[in-house]
């Protein structure tokens, strides 16, 4: 007699080890799977809900200070660590993760306008407006000993900011004029002077080292090259530029913040107009730092709200505020892409996700996929209707909104009557200037 | 004053010759020069400080100069020739030129080191453009970090020559042992520039002191220039040059050249009201009192004359000439032209030309039209012909023959259609003849395909002519080709597309975000009142009311039954046709006496009634009556109690007779439907194809489910992302 038995390879269907899944067959024919755009599109609608449920970026803050932030330094080598000034002449050192202050003292008489770690970390700079260089040692004096500085540099100008090259010990000082030192050095090794109007902020270009941007009270940019006695170019804006940001991942670019509410992007290598105009600020934007996958940045305003910003996007993806948090002074993006980090005008640091409903801490296997996969539902479907609504509604301060109908009505009336202009002139007198050609004066050789 | 006269005399009687002098010399040099000291350095500083500075003291006498050695030189005869190779030097060497103005020498070394910089950053564009379209990238960028860890030997190694107490050792028991690495830094290892690499650099730096060096010399040799010869060669090159910006600029970019050709016209009109070539000048003025003996300068005058007439003349731009020259003729002969041409009114043609042309004309349409239709039904019968020709297996020589008096017949009768048949007539002669010795397959296929490519083309033309965008004209031909392919494909079509659905292509919102203030929501609803959320009520209340079906089959027409085009099974034709036409027959001779159409405006009528909001009256009965009956209220009171709805917009079917729109239809899924093509896609097909293909492991594979939803940016945590480095370019020197 014959018996017909199944005969089946447990291979197929037995896991190695108990701590995998159970292996399953699965057939992939659509004809046994329908109506799948429309599932997608319930699980994308359900995937932007749950990220408005989570969006809660507010981690935590930083109190001590007697005074408002004045400046905030990020250690280059060690993510928990966090320098800032204060208005007062007090310099604190935080420690990140446990939210204490580790060290404080008072470093200068007045504001401290600026503080930066050397490349290693080992040693900080801080001016102040008592027109001093002072460099001082990361680690923290021992039991007895005094807090001093290591080193005292008296500038013969006012220093306004204060800039650190990437990898030499040189760095450089805005104020009357641009200076380049050397840490080693009393004076400084270089002086560069374009026009008498004085500078208020200068930054190295962290992947070309030898170039440095500076913003001038006469509201127009200045480019340097370390190694020459003369700047390269110069352009002139309509209002000033309060803060600059080089993009670490795209040499030629840098993004400035302008005292008209908007960002602007400039290639360097074509100063006649700006590359992209970031708007959405509803008063002087008063600080800017690129995000270190150089992708994003953040940008602080007077307008008491933080904004992130899309590097290619001329509109903000994200907007940040609490009740108590005033003016900005600054804003930083910490170096593994993860926080932002921002000081204001009533003495708080505070610690905000760079992504207001990720999930901090490690993931599982599972939950890593479950989460990309609803990222990429909603990027896929992110220009319907419905989805678009929730994943781009914001609740913002009263003043902002007021600001943001006020300056609308302003813009469409501007627009009524260049068009009613045109309509009742000579064709071709009131010519079409797009945007970008609207905010840069001039290019300086 | 005594004691003065005193002093004197006794240092008369004892005078000391050397401090005499001194105060001699003194009072001489008083009104001189200054007596100063040659600075002597004292700390390296990168600036000299002014108050420091001095006059070269050339003229001391102290000083060795260099003839005095060549004179020394000069008496041995081995030294000769090197004395008169310095005196020759100091012949000819001259004095170097005054530098240039200070802001003009800044501004070349500027514009120098910008290039230069420039020509770093454009290094970076490849990279930077790579990394910007890259589906997914992950930072750090490098992520092997180059870390040397190494054991604290050296400080470890001599305590273990000591030799320890019992307490050191029960004490080091107590404390756990703690391993201390290194972390060496690469940085300190680095090492300076080689030699060779220094040479470079010092090679580039000579280079770019050359290219200034050159750039001043051209600027100073070019303000010295006095010759006007040579300003008036210049002037008229920089005037071509514009002229030729000009046209270019009016090809690309018409707004750019109209404000050009008003700074020319600016130009001119200053030259015009300048007095230069008016003869006013002291050289014109010579000239005139030359010019009646000499011959010469009569005609270099005349010249000049000339000028000025050309320059002072007014120029009408071409267009407002030939306007103003067709007003004037029209105005001359008004009687005579029809003004139907535009080309033809200036000319004031005769009465008998303007006969001959409107009857040809009236012709040339005629035949025209005729011709189209010809020349359609001259194509069908081409390809049925050719049909035959296949069936039969004629020989290709004598269907050539025939096909040709064919297109010649419809080339007489239109003119307009030459280009098209003679396509077709190359077609026929020789292509024909290849595609019948190989298969004889799908030619009538292949001649209409032609056919409407040339349609397609002359309509691409036609349209790229208009827009006139060169741009436009690329991406055509690439459709076409594109097209081409497909039907060359057709035969194999039946291909199956196994590649991954291209994954980056995503709609990209950026757009302001819809930022609200928190409570701004339920306030407003709160402020705008409650009676408004009652009307609201109301009107759903009476909509629901007025929903209630009402089917009367008075207001029903029988609809006509439509063959719909698909591939879907149709039941209802499946049905026996003759019980149908029973049940068709029988519903007529019920409704026979209805007029269908009364009854379908009625019908119109009630649903356009039916759409419009009602006033609402909120009057309640019983108000107003307590006085009893009889008492009318006015209509003032009545009516503040009526709440009057809006005007509505037209209806979309209201000029459509025969029509109802229900426009609530959509109501529902409107507002879940995307009403543009979002930004990277082109088209609703494309954008309709990338949202059907799922991306979830519920219908893909799980591998490639996991290449779908991959992130565009992935960061290691806790890692610090670097700024990208130099080492990444491929060639960069070290420096």
């Amino acid at each position: 007699m014959k018996v017909k038995v199944i005969s089946r390879n447990p291979d197929e269907y037995l896991r190695e080890t108990k701590l995998d899944i159970h292996k399953t067959q699965r057939n992939y024919d659509p004809a046994l799977h329908p109506f799948e755009a429309a599932r997608e599109y319930t699980r994308a609608l359900n995937a932007v809900k749950l990220e408005k449920v989570f969006a809660k970026p507010f981690i935590g803050n930083l109190d001590g200070h007697r005074d408002g932030v004045s400046c905030i330094s990020k250690h280059p080598k060690r993510l928990t660590v966090l320098t800032s000034g204060a208005f007062d002449g007090e310099v604190r050192i935080w420690d990140i993760p446990q939210r204490i202050c580790i060290r404080n003292f008072v470093a200068h008489d007045g504001i401290i306008r600026g503080i930066v770690y050397n490349p290693n970390g080992d040693h900080f700079i801080t001016i102040g407006d008592d027109k001093t260089i002072k460099t001082w040692k990361s680690l923290a004096p021992q039991f007895g000993e005094e807090e001093e500085p290591v080193n005292t540099v008296l500038s013969k100008t006012v220093l306004t900011s204060l800039a650190h090259h990437r990898t030499k010990p040189i760095f450089a000082t805005a104020g009357e004029i641009c200076q380049i030192w050397e840490e080693s050095r009393n004076e400084p090794i270089r002086k560069i002077e374009w026009g008498v109007d004085s500078l208020h902020d200068i930054e190295f270009n962290p992947v070309e080292t030898n170039i440095l941007a500076s913003c001038v009270s006469d509201r127009s940019i200045i480019l340097y090259d370390m190694r020459d006695k003369n700047p390269l170019r110069k352009v002139i804006m309509k209002l000033r530029t309060n803060k600059l940001a080089w993009n670490p991942m795209e040499p030629f670019i840098f993004t400035c913040a302008n005292e008209d509410y908007n960002l602007y992007t400039f290639d360097t290598r074509n100063l006649k107009q700006p590359a992209n105009i970031h708007m959405d600020h509803v008063s002087a934007v008063t600080f800017i730092d690129y995000a270190p996958t150089g992708r994003e940045f953040v940008s602080g305003s007077y307008d008491k709200s933080i904004r992130i910003f899309e590097s290619g996007k001329g509109h903000s993806r994200e907007v940040y505020h609490t009740k108590r948090m005033q003016r900005l002074t600054c804003v930083h993006w910490s170096l593994d892409n993860k926080y932002i980090i921002s000081g204001s005008d009533e003495m708080n640091i505070r610690i905000w996700k760079a992504r207001a409903s990720e999930k901090l801490g490690p993931l599982k296997p599972r939950e890593k996929a479950a989460l990309r996969y609803s990222e990429a539902l909603k990027e896929k479907y992110a220009s319907h209707p419905k989805i678009k609504r929730i994943s781009r509604h914001r609740h913002v301060p009263r003043h902002v909104y007021n600001a943001q109908n006020e300056l609308r009505t302003i813009k469409e009336k501007e627009k009524r009557k260049e068009a009613n202009r045109r309509a009742h002139s000579k064709p071709g007198e009131v010519p079409y200037l797009p945007e970008r050609k609207k905010h840069v004066l001039q290019e300086q050789q | 004053m005594k004691e003065d006269s005193d002093n004197f005399e006794l240092s008369d009687e004892e005078i000391d010759d050397r401090k005499h002098e001194k105060l001699l010399t003194d009072v001489l040099n008083l009104n001189k020069r200054q007596n100063l000291k040659k600075p002597s350095r004292t700390e390296p500083r990168a600036q000299i400080s002014e108050f420091t500075l001095a006059k070269s003291l050339g003229e001391t006498k102290d000083l060795v100069h260099i003839n005095d050695l060549t004179r020394l030189l000069s008496s041995r005869k081995k030294y000769v020739e090197v004395s008169r190779k310095v005196k020759s030097t100091n012949s000819k060497s001259k004095t170097l030129p005054k530098p240039l103005d200070k802001h003009q020498v800044e501004r070349i070394k500027r514009a120098v080191n910008y290039e230069k910089s420039r020509l770093q950053l454009d290094r970076w564009e490849a990279l930077v453009t790579s990394n910007r379209a890259a589906t997914n990238v992950s930072f750090p960028l490098d992520s092997i970090e180059k870390v040397n860890i190494e054991e604290k030997k050296a400080e470890i190694y001599p305590s273990t020559w000591r030799i320890k107490s019992d307490l050191q050792k029960e004490l080091e028991k107590l404390e756990p042992k703690v391993e201390e690495y290194h972390i060496k830094d690469d940085e300190k290892h680095q090492y300076p520039l080689t030699l060779e690499e220094l040479k470079e650099r010092r090679k580039e730096s000579a280079k770019l002191r050359a290219h200034q060096s050159y750039k001043e010399a051209k600027a100073r040799r070019q303000n010295k220039i006095k010759s006007k010869k040579y300003h008036r060669i210049q002037r008229r090159e920089k005037i071509k040059e514009s002229l030729k910006q000009f046209e270019q600029l009016q090809k690309t970019n018409p707004e750019e050249a109209l404000k050009k050709l008003e700074d020319i016209e600016k130009a001119r009109a200053e030259e015009r009201f300048s007095l230069r070539h008016k003869g006013t000048g002291q050289w014109a003025k010579n000239k005139q009192v030359r010019a009646k003996y000499d011959k010469e300068s009569r005609q270099v005058l005349a010249q000049q004359l000339a000028i000025s007439r050309d320059l002072t003349q007014k120029i009408k731009a071409v267009d407002s000439e030939s306007e103003e020259e067709a007003v004037e003729s029209e105005e001359k002969d008004r009687t005579k032209s029809d003004g139907t041409n535009p080309w033809v009114t200036g000319i004031k043609p005769d009465k008998d030309v303007i006969d001959f042309v409107s009857g040809y004309r009236k012709y040339w349409n005629d035949k025209n039209k005729e011709g189209n239709n010809e020349n359609s039904v001259v194509n069908v019968q081409e390809a049925d012909e050719k049909k035959i020709a296949k069936e039969n297996n004629v020989k290709a020589s004598s269907k050539n023959s025939k096909r040709v008096k064919i297109p010649n017949e419809s080339e007489k009768v239109c003119p307009n259609h030459i280009t098209t048949i003679e396509q077709n007539n190359s077609f026929s002669t020789s292509e024909w003849e290849v595609s019948f010795q190989n298969d004889g397959g799908s030619d009538i296929e292949d001649v209409f395909e032609k056919l409407e490519e040339t349609l397609d083309k002359k309509l691409k033309k036609k349209f790229s002519a208009i827009e006139g965008k060169s741009k436009g004209k690329a991406k055509k031909k690439k459709k076409q080709k594109s097209k081409q392919k497909t039907i060359s494909n057709q035969p194999s079509n039946q291909k199956i597309d196994l590649s991954m659905p291209s994954k980056r292509k995503k709609p990209m919102v950026d757009e302001e975000m819809m930022e609200q203030p928190h409570n701004l929501e339920s306030e407003n609803g709160d402020a705008r009142s409650p009676d408004l959320i009652a009307l609201k009520n109301l009107l759903e209340t009476k909509e629901k009311d007025q929903e209630v079906p009402n089917i009367n089959p008075n207001q029903f027409i029988q609809p006509k039954k439509t063959n719909l085009s698909t591939a879907i099974p149709d039941i209802l034709t499946n049905e026996d046709d003759e019980e149908e036409t029973d049940q068709r027959d029988i519903i007529l001779e019920a409704f026979e006496d209805d007029d269908i159409a009364v009854d379908f405006e009625k019908e119109k009528a009630n649903e356009i009634e039916k759409d419009t909001p009602k006033d609402i009256d909120l009057n309640l009965p019983g108000w107003g009556s307590w006085a009893g009956g009889n008492i009318d209220h006015t209509k003032r009171k009545r009516k503040r109690f009526i709440i009057k709805m809006p005007s509505q917009m037209p209806r979309k079917d209201d000029n459509k007779g025969s029509l109802i729109i229900n426009e609530k239809a959509q109501a529902k899924i409107k507002p879940l439907l995307v009403s543009e093509v979002p930004f990277p896609f082109k088209s609703v097909k494309d954008y309709e194809a990338s949202i059907r293909a799922p991306i979830g492991n519920t219908f893909v594979p799980e591998t490639a489910f996991k290449r779908l939803i991959e992130p565009a940016v992935t960061t290691k945590m806790g890692a610090i992302i670097e700024p990208i480095s130099k080492g990444i370019l491929v060639g960069t020197k070290k420096f």
